[in-house]
């Protein structure tokens, strides 16, 4: 998956060194070029340079196919106003808010805000399971015959957890490839039920957004 | 009718003109001085300039306190999130608020969120909000 933070800090740092570890790619929006230099050497990741709220670092930062944005900047108007208008640039992204003050929280009750969190929550734990839990994700679209493949994620608090692919909802017309369990282990027996960090492939028709 | 202006920007003189006439009241909120501007307006006895460092915890107050609210910081992220408190509390408020940003004033005007750029508040003579 592909994850823009916005704000550099210790816990979003880590949570980035986690994610990275697991196969996901990180890019940092923040406007302190000394930290943006210093982590880039260790860690090697990309960083753009420029406020979370101004189009232009957006999509330099490529928000057009990022799964998640993250928006924890030490200030909750920043936040407020960046996620908005990552939103508008990608309907379909997944938004992670940190709120710095409990009483703001009232304000991130928004369409834009998926996960709107306070300082205490934001932990990289926390981060991390929000985007571990990410229900479905494209990892292949092929425009000759409009489909695409896509895998839906089991969390481990999903409602999915014990029911088979045949009891639930799919997209339209979406063939079931394949059950990959955490282990590793593909199924084709669809009768199994599902588990926890189960992987559900799927190839389906494409659902074009309302401005494409 | 009691007008709070929330934040001093290059435009706030061009909306106190086009106000100033249709208000017994009009408070201007700033979280720093502004000497230039208090020395401009001091000798008019409907104006008032008020520094409060605390502005971003007082907006609601301000609000409540208005029948129109103007939001004419520098900052998009504060004013936006301004907007958002005063919404919060009283959705139907007369509030304005000042966006820089093309993209973000765009954004706000497909929501039609009562926004507006810099040019527009100098050609507009605001009568659809103080005379209604």
């Amino acid at each position: 998956m592909y994850i823009i933070i916005s704000g550099m800090n210790n816990i979003t740092i880590n949570l980035a060194k986690k994610l990275i570890s697991e196969g996901n790619e990180i890019t940092f929006v923040d406007l302190n070029q000394n930290k943006s230099q210093e982590i880039e050497k260790t860690i090697g990741f990309v960083n753009v340079l420029g406020n979370a709220f101004k189009k232009s670092t957006l999509v330099e930062a490529g928000i057009e196919r990022a799964d998640f944005f993250v928006a924890s900047n030490l200030k909750d108007e920043i936040n407020f106003l960046s996620v908005q208008l990552a939103k508008h640039l990608n309907n379909e992204i997944i938004s992670i808010t940190l709120v710095n003050t409990t009483p703001n929280k009232q304000f991130f009750l928004g369409d834009e805000f998926d996960f709107a969190i306070e300082y205490d929550e934001m932990i990289s734990d926390t981060l991390n399971s929000f985007i571990a839990n990410k229900f479905d994700q494209l990892i292949y679209t092929n425009t000759d015959n409009h489909t695409e493949i896509r895998i839906i994620s089991i969390g481990r608090d999903s409602n999915l957890i014990g029911k088979t692919v045949n009891d639930i909802d799919l997209p339209n017309e979406s063939d079931v490839i394949s059950i990959i369990s955490s282990s590793g282990a593909i199924s084709h027996n669809f009768s199994n039920t599902l588990n926890p960090l189960d992987k559900i492939l799927i190839q389906s028709n494409i659902i074009y957004k309302n401005n494409e | 009718m009691k007008i709070s202006i929330i934040g001093i920007s290059q435009i706030i003189d061009s909306v106190i003109d086009k106000i100033v006439n249709h208000s017994d009241d009009i408070n201007v909120y700033s979280d720093k001085r502004h000497f230039d501007f208090e020395n401009k307006y001091h000798n008019k006895k409907n104006i008032e300039i008020i520094t409060n460092q605390a502005l971003e915890d007082n907006i609601e107050n301000i609000s409540n306190s208005s029948d129109i609210v103007f939001l004419l910081s520098e900052s998009d992220p504060f004013n936006s999130f301004s907007y958002q408190k005063i919404i919060n509390q009283e959705p139907k408020k007369k509030v304005l608020m000042l966006i820089n940003d093309d993209e973000i004033y765009n954004m706000y005007k497909d929501k039609d969120y009562p926004v507006m750029s810099k040019l527009e508040l100098e050609q507009n003579d605001l009568s659809y909000l103080i005379k209604d």
